[in-house]
């Protein structure tokens, strides 16, 4: 049993927060392209151009990210590129083994946007405002955590297959009805639903293989 | 069971009213039951995404370029037969592009188009340096696609792309590596990976800077980005996946 669908069955979490853990928090490395492979060799030796290969690969998620935590294109471009240096930094330790890369990178996206954040609060000079403050930066974390969780389905959903990923966007962001992706694709209704129930499968599948350590 | 009514797909894609769902729900085996529960969290997930993020599908990443360039033929054509009908989203806009898969163009006709649309872009690039036209239209910047550690000096790049009158463009760049022997660059009209247009080839010279005016063989309105690559004449006519600059096509 993968760890994603053990997580998946435990019977105190509502589906929301189990899916939530796997997207968050689920070590495991999805299958690798070569690419990564590279990305990952030039990482453990420090290689200077491992930064422009974070920024190639995964650079769309991450100021993707960055930038709907933080609302500012400026604030989100100057902790990208503290991004790009701690994980250049840190490369020699990051272990495959325990997350993906785009988790490990988004990991680290999501703490230094929360520093960012916590730099915009106020220090309290008036007691009675710190217990405020307290719950803004619950909040602050909450937030970071439900965009963090966004941005990673969406690098998975990157991942799949394009026509099986063009399917779930007509449907999830265009909010086109069945019957409207049938008339504009000439795909017969029934096959659509199919195919989309199958892009909504290889997701979870995805999700899957990153549980699975 | 009808094709068109499968109550346990209408389920996992929120496609039943509260009374509906929880109907079909019951008639589910648990296992059936969670599994349909988990697909249908992760489609009210998918709802949830924000506009940019469903927009990474739209982004071509280097190794899709390099894929579709040519390294992986097979794959660029499955990827393009299976997107034939998932990618109607964008209408009839897709009709009027020529799209480029390196795959599927014969080398000799690939190395003759390459040095007719290299003439064609160097030739204007020559013809109007100076800059005698005023331009006018929108405009849009173009931004490097370097990082902070990458020193490479055509990652300090900038430049300017603006749609003139009579489906005309004109690009100036400056802060740009020279170009050298056996390289040159390439303005390109971009979907996806497998979604572009060539547009002009050029060189920049020491200054760092060229000036162009092109005409543009689709209307931009279909595309989302400009696309500036560094290429190299050996490395065949498709992008080589070293994008230089790149900015959005405003709406």
């Amino acid at each position: 049993m993968s760890a994603m669908a053990a997580t998946l069955q435990r019977p105190r979490a509502a589906p929301a927060r189990r899916l939530r853990q796997a997207v968050d928090m689920t070590p495991g490395t999805p299958t690798e392209t070569r690419e990564q492979r590279l990305l990952l060799r030039r990482l453990a030796e420090r290689d200077p151009a491992a930064a422009k290969d974070i920024q190639e690969q995964y650079g769309r998620v991450l100021r993707g990210l960055l930038r709907q935590m933080l609302d500012d294109a400026g604030t989100a471009e100057e902790v990208f590129q503290q991004v790009l240096l701690e994980a250049w930094q840190r490369g020699p330790t990051y272990d495959p083994g325990r997350a993906s890369l785009a988790t490990w990178l988004i990991t680290i996206a999501r703490s230094r946007a929360i520093d960012a954040m916590r730099r915009r609060v106020p220090e309290p000079h008036d007691p009675t405002v710190a217990t405020a403050l307290l719950d803004r930066a619950g909040a602050v974390e909450d937030h970071a955590e439900e965009v963090a969780s966004q941005w990673r389905l969406a690098y998975l959903l990157s991942t799949l297959p394009r026509a099986q990923a063009e399917l779930l966007r007509m449907r999830f962001q265009l909010n086109l009805s069945q019957s409207e992706i049938s008339e504009r694709t000439g795909i017969p209704l029934g096959t659509v639903k199919t195919r989309m129930v199958s892009a909504l499968e290889a997701l979870r599948a995805l999700l899957a293989e990153e549980g699975e350590a | 069971m009808s094709e068109e009514r499968r109550p346990i797909d209408d389920y996992v894609l929120g496609e039943l009213d509260s009374a509906e769902a929880s109907a079909a729900r019951e008639r589910l085996e648990p296992a059936e039951r969670e599994r349909a529960d988990d697909l249908r969290e992760i489609s009210r997930m998918l709802g949830d995404l924000p506009a940019e993020a469903w927009a990474l599908l739209d982004t071509p990443a280097r190794e899709d370029l390099r894929a579709a360039s040519g390294g992986a033929p097979a794959e660029a054509g499955e990827a393009a037969g299976a997107g034939a009908g998932a990618t109607v989203d964008l209408g009839a806009r897709r009709e009027a592009r020529r799209r480029v898969r390196g795959g599927s163009v014969r080398p000799a006709l690939a190395i003759a188009a390459a040095l007719l649309v290299l003439a064609l872009g160097i030739g204007i690039g020559a013809l109007i340096a100076g800059g005698s036209s005023s331009p006018s239209g929108r405009s849009v910047a173009l931004a490097p696609m370097g990082t902070a550690l990458d020193a490479t000096p055509a990652n300090d790049g900038r430049g300017t792309a603006r749609m003139l009158p009579g489906g005309r463009m004109r690009l100036t760049v400056s802060h740009m590596k020279p170009t050298g022997p056996g390289s040159y660059y390439e303005l390109w009209l971009m979907n996806s990976a497998r979604d572009l247009v060539p547009v002009a080839s050029f060189h920049v010279t020491n200054s760092g800077r060229a000036d162009l005016e092109v005409p543009l063989p689709v209307p931009p309105a279909g595309y989302h980005y400009i696309d500036v690559s560094l290429q190299r004449a050996a490395e065949g006519l498709g992008h080589s996946g070293d994008s230089v600059l790149r900015a959005p096509i405003p709406s």
